[in-house]
């Protein structure tokens, strides 16, 4: 069975558009999957949370374009704060030293995989996940591990368009 | 005729001019496992990019939602997976995209999962970088 689509409107118009696909058998019951191409929108959902709202949807009368499509603006009308703010201040570390240090690195790093703790590296190898596991083993529970790049100072141009 | 707009900001980052451009320190969460890189901030990329190798650590399944990139030379693959993403203590759940095939030198904070969760200030004279929370 194909899709069903709901568009969804919001603040600045049409915000997405909803599509609401079968369950894959590969998938994990329960799972959620979503994601974002343009302005288009793709939820995988549960079967059961599906069969609930293909029920509710015909309880009522709609379609569950529709049903979808006023469930959200509702949601939307009643808990914009929650929406728009998603993020929150949580205690970090200053890497000021590690961004220096990677700026102007040493060039014998050059083509390896660094842990910076401070100015200094207090690993280095070719195998990240080796390094990461070596150095939360020692103590390091969010290890700053970055790949030094001989190219780093190459001008760039960016350029993936999406 | 004089206008001013006054915005707020959290925190703020004194960076390096480099040919690489502005980069940013970035934490990646998921569970209880963290690591934390820099990233090039590019306002150019749909998404957030970060090397396969970063989800490996993080213990994310080898797949995910799977997207191809344009770019001007040709497209690569990426996987998308849900994580929480840190910058400078704001810290927001985000889905972000890893290299299908690895590319360790290029990490990018974009649009989607990191620029549309903040307020942004730069003065690239002084090197400067202003971040606040969006919503606030």
């Amino acid at each position: 069975m194909g899709p069903v689509v709901a568009s969804v409107s919001g603040r600045r118009g049409v915000l997405a558009r909803i599509a609401l696909w079968r369950r894959r058998p590969a998938r994990v019951a329960g799972s959620l999957r979503y994601a974002f191409s343009g302005i288009v929108m793709s939820i995988q959902l549960a079967p059961d949370i599906e069969a609930g709202l293909r029920a509710a949807a015909a309880a009522r009368g709609m379609d569950v374009d529709t049903l979808v499509g006023t469930a959200l603006r509702a949601y939307l009308r009643e808990a914009p704060a929650s929406v728009l703010s998603t993020s929150r201040q949580a205690p970090s570390r200053n890497r000021s030293a590690e961004m220096a240090w990677a700026a102007n690195p040493d060039a014998q790093f050059f083509g390896k995989w660094v842990v910076l703790e401070g100015s200094q590296v207090v690993a280095s190898g070719s195998n990240p996940k080796e390094l990461y596991e070596d150095v939360r083993a020692r103590g390091f529970s969010s290890p700053f591990l970055i790949f030094v790049s001989p190219d780093e100072h190459e001008p760039f141009a960016g350029g993936w368009i999406d | 005729m004089d206008r001013l707009i006054s915005l707020d900001f959290d925190a703020d980052l004194e960076y390096e001019e480099t040919s690489a451009g502005i980069l940013v320190p970035i934490r990646l969460i998921h569970g209880d496992r963290s690591v934390e890189l820099r990233a090039r901030l590019d306002t150019g990329a749909a998404d957030c990019l970060f090397d396969r190798f970063y989800s490996d650590i993080l213990g994310l399944a080898d797949s995910g939602v799977e997207r191809e990139y344009r770019t001007v030379t040709g497209s690569f693959k990426a996987f998308g997976h849900e994580v929480t993403i840190e910058t400078l203590g704001l810290q927001w759940p985000a889905l972000v995209f890893f290299h299908a095939m690895g590319n360790p030198a290029h990490a990018f904070v974009g649009r989607r999962g990191w620029l549309d969760r903040v307020r942004l200030g730069i003065v690239h004279y002084e090197g400067r970088l202003f971040l606040g929370q969006y919503g606030t």
